[in-house]
């Protein structure tokens, strides 16, 4: 800590070092009415250098000459500019601007726009609505306040780093992330290495105008992040901000589960029925549950029937859910501390921050800590000419991940633990459980002198340390020169590190280890031989990445005679990114002295479980990883305002990369859009007093994707001998020659209306966009005589459109105010051109897998097998075959016309959105979200009776199933079948009855706070917030009838929440 | 701080994009290997598994049989197989077709990227690696005529189809069947490719050999009837190494009689190479013909090295020279014997024919009670030689080839029957059956012709 608190210091010195320059101008901004304002922003026209009035609305200035001209501006009033004499004092009067909108100005990454002057779609969060949330990353925050933005729950595409889709897929198999850019470049690290206390604002680039500027890497839509950032002449600000959240423990009766007493009812059917039998005399000794070793013992007469009756009545009562909650799960305490000093000079300017995060999370074991820096600083010289700014943010973060996972109490590789298994006595004392291998076979490898091999879970618990520590820079620098009046160079480069490692050290006393050195273990005439030796089992993984960033750009903006206002940048970029992993394993490890042991890898070792089973091998665990991201991209933007009414914009990117074939680096169609705007406020014949603000936008261009698991030349990669099946080391082909390869586009056309009534009573948006995605990456279909079956390249397309619409109105404006934000999204995209045909529906459209792109589907769709009930005789399910009902299972499965399946819809959400109200009385303000997710299906779980007849706790539909005629009026639920039928199981568990909607309202959250401004003017707190926030408060409707969330069926909800919290700034 | 420092950033940035070619070059993923060397190239031909011949004629051939109960248990397209049906694949793909192309589409990345390094200084690595690549292909494109087009016969092939003969790498074309006369020549043309640049013999055994090319050319031109050429070219190979396995020296009880490795294999082993798998290859799925079982004498060896009993009294075979429950469908030195025997009886040369008879036998019956087989006229020893080739080639892959050849002849012919659920089937000699329908998947992708049925 000492270390940090160091860096800190010297950074703050040298921040408070600047240059000096010659004149000064000083003086007062007021409005037309005489109060100062205060916050008015003076610039050095033809300059970056720039203050900000204090609260008196005086400033003081540097300015390079007499001459000079200063613009001054203040939100809602008209820029005036004046000269700089320095000689006295400057009165400026500003003079209201009624029409204009709150000058907001948006971020694209490589440069600020008026919004006023954009033409694109974006979307932007503002501190004050950011901070509305509480959470220890930066993009959850964005969860139901952002329009067009949605976070898919269910299944995540593997490796994605964020798992939101911005307006619908974009893409079928390539990255389906949206672009991070943090602080003008592209982030792909962790997302928990920001801390969101340092964030200024979000903007989120959604259509083509906004975006295309990103190029190859745009299509998912681009999330643009600014840090904080102190100004000029600024006064020393000292913020502090504190919370703790604390969460309600999990559920473990969540999802829905047989009782213990129905599953032993299961046991002792199976058990007559010598289910047992084969296992009892299995050579691989698994174990058998308590109440299955009782039903033996009676049945060979080590105990009476009476005994073993009245045992397992007892076991009826228990219920390992119990244990879970009482030894795994706790409330968790997440706690934040942010600090942050910023203050200005002249010619200088700086900000420090320092967080720390601490989370213990509900599952115990798991916890989380993150320490974060922050510094950056500007200094002006060259009579502001010239900008020179540099920043460093270091985390350091350090995660505990000990979580007992309830799969550690399996009973066998195939089955979870028994229900009703307990992991103390009455007395308190720890109990062992039956797990994997048969209690007598245990006490026979005792006997032999092998390890102790029972399992004892409450000793388990904290005999394996899991731990990893990751460590990031991000070194920013930047030079800023104004050329000429308007014109100005910048040059851009950042270093970005990151270093994380893993470390799991297994302990010898650990089951795991025990078992595998025991496994490994031979015994011949009384003496051991251990291929696994004793001691600690420790793996190590190691993940680098570095890489920099370099850009160099000139920008121009200039209002030409008066009505010509052109911005125009054109810029060079680099980027080279490697990555680089490792992992081992030391067996035999002394974490005292450090030292371990070879192991014989390549041989073959007899189980001492099952020697019968000869040829098994110690596994082996660890690789060497590389991966190398380059780009070079050439781009320019550009954007002419007439008269402040017309608007038009134009931006073209050219990416080249190592992952595009030869072709499309050397002759790729660049990426490009055109916009038009048109601010109708402005124009003499629109002059309704009523409206004073309506703008129409129209943007059309390609936004670019790329998918990293494609090459364009020949790959192949290696097998060691040891996975070869003749131990010769070998390379297998993974991709034919494509040298056409190249990025994914996606065209957008977005039409957009902006509005606001008088006194911003009623303002907001409108937009509707078609999205078109082409040359996606798809399969097609080869004839097999080419050596390959199908073929992955740009072959693919895609085809919707949606709507955003964002209403904010002030329903009150009074002492108590109340403030409504309203948001509706909608995006529906199909798939218009795919090659292949599936060949297997029942995998490839009724799991529940990632679905089969098919023609005129939506992407992620549910599909069913019709259903027909249940047979009133027995209770078996009914479908349809050939238009008559049928119980044929087997046909009814291997159904091969994909018309013979009912297609419900998407399984995302078509439409989404949020309706926020806000309350206030004075400093207090009470505000609610509420979040909606309409038009999608869910397959529900139900279940499995291949399970139920195998003794294991299945689906807790389970009681509700068939169990007498009369039964099939108010249930679906198949009756318990007389033996094991895995295509009844598969077509019920595939058939209409178990396809719900998902559609569901939810009240995300409540949030009170009270804020307190002090009225002197240079008090020693300027102003405090206290808070409270809840979170994740549960369903209010939801369109499906069953028990569980729709959109957590397979798992818990997120824990509801509550935090407490300060903001304070001195 | 200066004005004119901006340039030099600038400046240094154009440069970076200058030198863009070595940059962009870099591959994007350390375990992927655009391959360049003959190491690289090297390791592609040793994914064994890519190089299996093809395995569903063993199915449809009078070496294996099986049951009612287990015929249920099949794979679709075994028992559609197993019974000569019509339509074999229903729509699905074929293992063997697309097996045997992805080793040609191999072979031929490897002939394209050997051609590259041909510039620098030639080498006898280069040369083998050319001459292994040559090989896979000839004999893949040997398996695909075995199965997808019809028997070798001078008078027809120039007028009936062969296989698509891919010559390239290249994934976006397709090209028509040739006829079987190109389809035999592109075979042999390669394997004298092969037969010039590689060396005469190999360590590890699935990586060909001179001898191996010889011995390929050898059943090559037995398939197609030119004896003369077949015994020169399995003489040639014999000369290299004409090792036998004495059947007294090995273990009968083991569970799989020989070693599984191709660089232990058994010394009478040329190449190592693999049948493509299928369920019916794993106990208890198939037995061995009981006529077939019934054919060895009590005291020849192959009885129980190459066969097993199961408790129900079914027959398996464990004596493939693969070591493993995997078929071996390489070369071996035991078919050249039978090889030359065969062509030796058929040009009139009884002795030398019944001397390479003798010179196995001897080596596959208990010792001491062996007894050389003697003969005065050459069909009375062809008979006895085409009569071993059968029991001593078990569940090589060339049977179906010897049954494809051996029905033309009225004194060889072979009626295959079956009985499965008291249906019975028939597979005549000479019946179109004995040519495989071309999947579905090829002839909507590339338009090639089906072969009639």
């Amino acid at each position: 800590m000492k270390k940090y608190i160091l860096i800190f210091l010297l950074l703050l010195i040298g921040a408070r070092l600047s240059a000096q320059s010659a004149y000064q101008a000083k003086g007062t901004v007021s409005g037309s009415d005489g109060a100062p304002l205060a916050g008015a922003s003076v610039v050095v026209k033809g300059t970056s250098q720039g203050v900000m009035t204090d609260s008196l609305g005086h400033f003081r200035i540097s300015v390079p000459s007499d001459t000079s001209v200063l613009a001054i501006s203040f939100i809602g009033y008209l820029t005036k500019e004046v000269r700089a004499d320095s000689r006295e004092a400057i009165d400026v009067k500003l003079v209201e601007n009624a029409s204009q909108l709150t000058e907001v100005m948006v971020s694209i990454g490589y440069q600020q726009l008026p919004k006023e002057r954009a033409t694109g779609s974006f979307a932007q969060i503002d501190q004050q609505l950011y901070n509305r949330s509480v959470g220890a990353d930066i993009v959850s925050r964005l969860a139901d306040v952002t329009p067009g933005l949605i976070f898919n729950r269910g299944i995540v595409k593997p490796g994605s780093q964020t798992n939101i889709s911005i307006r619908g897929e974009s893409t079928l198999f390539a990255k389906a992330d949206p672009l991070i850019v943090i602080d003008n470049f592209p982030y792909t690290g962790d997302m928990n290495a920001i801390n969101p206390n340092d964030i200024e604002s979000v903007t989120v680039l959604k259509d083509a105008a906004a975006a295309s500027i990103w190029g190859a890497q745009s299509a998912n839509g681009v999330i643009v992040i600014t840090t904080k950032k102190a100004a000029y002449d600024q006064p020393l600000r000292v913020s502090l901000n504190s919370n703790i959240t604390f969460s309600q423990r999990p559920d473990p009766y969540y999802l829905p589960k047989m009782s213990s007493s129905e599953v032993i009812d299961m046991e002792q059917l199976l058990f007559s029925r010598g289910y047992y039998r084969a296992a009892e005399t299995s050579p691989n000794k698994p174990a058998l549950s308590p109440v299955v070793e009782l039903l033996i013992a009676a049945r060979d007469g080590r105990i009476t029937q009476q005994a073993a009756a009245d045992q397992i009545d007892a076991f009826r009562k228990l219920d390992v859910r119990d244990q879970y909650a009482k030894h795994l799960y706790r409330s968790s305490v997440n706690q934040q501390y942010a600090l942050g000093m910023q203050g200005g000079g002249k010619t200088s300017r700086f900000l420090l921050s320092a967080g720390f995060d601490k989370n213990l999370s509900a599952a115990k074991g798991d916890g989380f800590e993150r320490i974060t820096l922050n510094a950056n600083q500007s200094v002006s010289v060259l009579k502001g000419k010239a900008e020179l700014t540099t920043g460093i943010y270091y985390t350091n973060q350090d995660a505990l991940e000990n979580a007992v996972n309830p799969s550690m109490f399996n009973q066998t590789s195939t089955a979870a633990v028994y229900p009703y298994a307990t992991f103390t006595d009455a007395g308190g004392a720890a109990l062992p459980l039956n797990h994997y291998y048969r209690n007598s076979f245990l006490d026979q490898a005792h006997s032999q002198g092998l390890l102790d091999w029972t399992f004892v879970p409450l000793t388990e618990i904290g005999l394996v340390n899991n731990r990893k520590r990751q460590i990031d820079y991000r070194i920013n620098s930047g030079l800023r020169y104004t050329i000429l009046n308007g014109l100005s160079a910048e040059a851009l480069l950042q270093y970005t590190a990151s270093s994380s490692k893993s470390r799991r050290l297994q302990s010898q006393n650990s089951w795991a280890v025990r078992d595998l050195i025991n496994r490994f273990t031979s015994v011949s005439e009384g003496s051991i031989t251990r291929a696994v030796p004793l001691g600690d089992i420790l793996d190590q993984s190691f993940l680098d990445v570095s890489g920099y960033f370099a850009r160099g750009q000139l920008n121009y903006d200039r209002l030409l005679a008066g009505k010509h206002q052109l911005t125009a940048i054109a810029g060079a970029e680099v980027r080279d990114l490697a990555t680089k992993g490792s992992s081992w394993r030391a067996y035999g490890y002394d974490d005292q002295i450090g030292s371990f042991q070879q192991v014989d890898y390549l041989s073959n070792f007899k189980s001492y479980v099952n020697p019968a089973s000869a040829s098994n091998r110690i596994p082996q665990y660890g690789g060497i990883t590389g991966m190398t991201d380059r780009f070079i991209s050439y781009y320019v933007n550009a954007g002419y305002t007439f008269d402040g009414k017309y608007i038009f914009s134009a931006s073209g990117r050219r990416d080249m990369s190592n992952l595009f074939g030869v072709n499309a680096n050397q002759k790729g169609v660049p990426l490009y859009s055109v916009g038009l705007g048109w601010n109708l406020h402005h124009e003499k014949f629109f002059a309704l007093r009523w409206l004073p603000y309506l703008k129409l936008r129209a943007t059309y261009g390609y936004n670019g994707n790329i998918d990293r698991t494609l090459a364009a030349q020949v790959t192949a990669s290696y097998s060691s001998a040891a996975q070869s099946s003749i131990g010769l080391p070998y390379a297998t082909i993974r991709n034919p020659p494509n040298p056409d390869l190249r990025w994914e586009r996606v065209r957008m056309i977005n039409l957009g209306l902006d509005f606001k009534t008088a006194a911003g009573r009623l303002s907001g948006s409108i937009e509707y966009f078609q999205k078109k995605g082409i040359d996606l990456i798809g399969n097609a279909p080869l004839a097999p005589q080419t050596g390959l079956t199908s073929f992955r390249g740009n072959t693919a397309h895609t085809s919707g459109h949606g709507l955003d619409l964002i209403i904010n109105s002030k329903n009150l404006t009074g002492k108590l105010g109340w403030q409504t934000q309203y948001m509706l999204s909608y995006a529906a995209i199909k798939v218009t051109k795919y090659l292949p045909k599936s060949s297997n529906l029942r995998g490839d459209y009724l799991s529940t897998s990632l679905g089969f792109p098919t023609e005129g589907r939506y992407f992620n769709s549910i599909y069913s097998l019709p259903y027909a009930g249940l047979d009133p005789e027995n209770g078996d399910p009914m479908g349809m075959l050939d238009g008559q009902v049928s119980k044929n299972y087997g046909a009814l499965l291997s159904v091969s016309d994909l018309n013979a399946l009912i297609y419900h819809g998407s399984s995302r959400p078509l439409v989404f959105g949020g309706l926020r109200n806000t309350l206030s009385w004075g400093g207090w303000t009470l505000s609610a979200n509420v979040s909606y997710r309409l038009g999608y299906y869910v397959r529900m779980p139900s279940v499995v009776y291949s399970q139920v007849l195998s003794g294991v706790q299945a689906h807790g539909d389970f009681s509700r199933r068939w169990q007498k005629p009369g039964d099939e009026l108010h249930t679906h639920v198949p009756s318990l079948p007389a033996a094991s039928n895995s295509n009844r199981d598969l077509f019920y568990t595939a058939s209409e009855a178990l396809v719900e909607k998902g559609d569901h309202i939810r009240l995300q959250d409540l949030r009170c706070s009270y804020s307190w401004k002090s009225a002197r003017q240079r008090a020693v707190i300027n102003d405090v917030e206290i808070f409270a926030y809840a979170a994740n408060l549960g369903i209010i409707w939801k369109k499906s009838g069953t028990d569980l969330d729709p959109d957590f069926r397979d798992s818990n909800p997120p824990l509801r929440s509550i935090s407490f919290g300060v903001r304070a700034n001195f | 701080m200066n004005r004119y420092l901006i340039w030099p950033v600038m400046s240094a940035l154009l440069l970076m994009s200058a030198c863009q070619q070595d940059f962009m070059d870099a591959k994007p993923d350390k375990a992927l290997v655009v391959p360049t060397t003959i190491v690289d190239y090297q390791a592609i031909l040793d994914n064994f598994n890519t190089m299996n011949t093809p395995g569903l004629n063993l199915i449809a051939g009078d070496e294996f049989v099986t049951t009612d109960q287990m015929y249920q248990a099949l794979e679709q397209v075994e028992r559609q197989t197993y019974l000569w049906a019509d339509d074999l694949y229903e729509g699905g793909s074929s293992t063997d077709w697309e097996s045997c192309y992805k080793a040609v589409f191999t072979a031929n990345i490897v002939l394209e990227g050997a051609a590259k390094l041909a510039g620098e200084a030639p080498s006898t690595e280069l040369d083998n690696l050319l001459g292994y690549a040559y090989f896979y292909r000839a004999n893949a494109f040997y398996g695909l005529a075995q199965q997808f087009a019809p028997a070798y016969e001078p008078q027809n092939a120039h007028a009936q189809m062969g296989i698509p003969l891919k010559l390239s790498a290249q994934v976006t074309t397709t090209e028509p069947r040739a006829t079987l006369q190109q389809t035999y020549q592109q075979i042999l043309s390669d394997l004298e490719q092969s037969q010039k640049l590689i060396t005469s013999e190999s360590v590890w055994r699935n990586r060909p050999s001179r001898a191996a090319a010889l011995a390929l050319k050898a059943r090559v031109y037995l398939a197609m009837g030119a004896y003369d050429l077949a015994e020169q070219n399995a003489s040639a190979s014999l000369a290299i190494n004409g090792q036998l396995v004495d059947f007294n020296e090995l273990d009968a009880k083991a569970s799989l009689t020989f070693p599984d490795s191709p660089r232990q294999a058994n010394k009478e082993v040329i190449f190592y190479g693999r049948m493509n798998f299928y369920l019916f290859f794993f106990t208890p799925y198939y037995q061995v013909d009981p006529v077939l079982y019934a054919s060895y004498d009590s005291t020849d060896l192959r009885k129980q090295c190459y066969y097993d009993t199961l408790a129900d009294g079914a027959v398996w075979y464990k004596g493939s020279y693969a070591g493993s429950f995997g078929f071996f469908s390489g070369l071996a030195n035991d078919e050249l014997y039978l090889i030359r025997a065969e062509c030796r009886a058929r040009q009139g040369d009884t002795a030398p024919a019944l001397a390479d008879l003798n010179t196995l036998l001897e080596k596959r019956y208990k010792k001491g009670t062996f007894k050389p087989v003697q003969a005065s006229e050459p069909s009375q020893a062809l008979r006895v030689i085409i009569a071993e080739r059968r029991k001593e080639l078990v569940a090589r892959g060339i049977r179906w080839t010897d049954l494809r050849r051996l029905n033309r002849e009225k004194e060889f012919e072979t009626l295959i029957r079956r009985r499965i659920d008291g249906k019975n089937y028939v597979l005549a000699p000479g019946s179109l059956k004995y040519t495989f329908p071309i999947p579905e998947n090829e002839i909507s992708a590339s338009g090639i012709q089906q072969n009639p049925r």
